[in-house]
């Protein structure tokens, strides 16, 4: 089923179930009304005249956990992490409490699976630098991901000394 | 008026008013085109084959300067910001402020409670905070994707405490995008 360019009717011509279930029923099938499936869902264009509902995902980790790991790593606790279905792009709004034991940067990043292969990177970290506990967040939007089931997971580096993260969340907006 | 799923025509069948008006008019009249009323509005789903147009909301206290030095969340002698808005079981907040503390080694946070047709206090890790650094002011800002309230009209209403000292709040603001 897809959607057809609606007819444009002739006066005396015949209108046919045919015609009827091509331009109505199946155009009909295809608007917001008929996919929408689950409350929370916002629809976004998949191809030209074709939507899909998308479902936002969201998860956190409240415990305090540690690294000195200077490339981008796990926690003890892995994650979080949001399995969701995007098309190609996707925005993620993500952050933490986050402290360093000396002068240094500790820095948050999100990295995807599954689907997209797309590392941790620092060009969308969320960064704090020093000893001062500060509540720091970073949004991106991912482009060109395989459209799909996509896996976004939250890691975590240190330029030196041993980075604390505290409240970690992750919300991601398929499109 | 609700969604009903299309008929299928059969060649050779009358097609009667009442097919029209069930299967044709009012599934038209669930789609976004007919619930339309606002530029800017968006469209979310509320319920299965029901979509509901929702708009988002921004508001803002500035040009004063508050402080507190409750350690419980409380509110300055402006109250707010505060934002009413229709939502269904998802929103997204967001809020910033300019904000510091009179002692090195205290936070000051802001942070919202929510009331209405969903109850929640405020918590600190739903919202901003600052640590350290006597007179330093920063600007910081937070978003928190909420899916479990409750549909209805919902109220967000910011807050304030530190944990020790005096806070000091500035630039207030808090928008809302409701799902």
């Amino acid at each position: 089923m897809a959607w057809s360019s609606p007819m444009t009717a002739v006066a005396g011509a015949t209108f046919t179930a045919a015609q009827f279930n091509q331009f109505v029923r199946d155009n009909l099938n295809m608007t917001a009304p008929a996919l929408a499936s689950a409350a929370g869902q916002i629809f976004v264009s998949t191809a030209a005249n074709a939507i899909a509902a998308r479902t936002p995902g969201v998860a956190t980790i409240a415990t305090s956990q540690t690294t000195t790991s200077t490339t981008y790593a796990d926690l003890a606790t892995v994650g979080p992490s949001v399995t969701i279905t995007t098309g190609t792009q996707a925005l993620v709004w993500f952050g933490a409490l986050i402290s360093n034991s000396g002068a240094n940067s500790s820095r948050m990043s999100v990295a995807v699976s599954s689907a997209s292969t797309v590392a941790a990177s620092d060009a969308w970290a969320a960064v704090n630098v020093g000893t001062s506990a500060n509540r720091i967040f970073s949004a991106h939007m991912f482009t060109g991901l395989t459209a799909g089931s996509n896996i976004f997971t939250a890691k975590y580096d240190v330029s030196a000394g041993t980075g604390t993260y505290v409240n970690r969340e992750l919300f991601v907006i398929p499109l | 008026m609700s969604w009903t799923a299309p008929m299928t025509a059969v060649a050779g069948s009358v097609f009667t008013a009442a097919q029209f008006n069930q299967f044709v008019r009012d599934n038209l009249l669930e789609c976004p085109a007919a619930k339309a009323t606002t530029p800017g509005a968006f469209f979310a789903v509320s319920d299965v084959n029901q979509v509901a147009e929702r708009i988002g909301q921004s508001t803002s206290i500035t040009g004063v300067t508050e402080t507190t030095t409750s350690t419980i969340y409380t509110d300055l002698a402006t109250f707010g910001p505060q934002l009413t808005v229709d939502s269904g079981g998802a929103a997204i907040v967001i809020l910033s402020c300019a904000l510091q503390n009179t002692t090195s080694t205290s936070s000051a946070r802001m942070a919202y409670d929510i009331s209405g047709a969903t109850t929640l206090a405020a918590a600190d890790n739903r919202g901003v905070g600052h640590f350290g650094g006597t007179g330093v002011g920063v600007v910081v800002g937070n978003m928190i994707y909420h899916d479990t309230l409750t549909a209805g009209s919902n109220t967000f209403t910011a807050k304030y405490r530190v944990s020790g000292g005096t806070g000091q709040f500035e630039s207030r603001r808090l928008q809302i995008i409701p799902f």
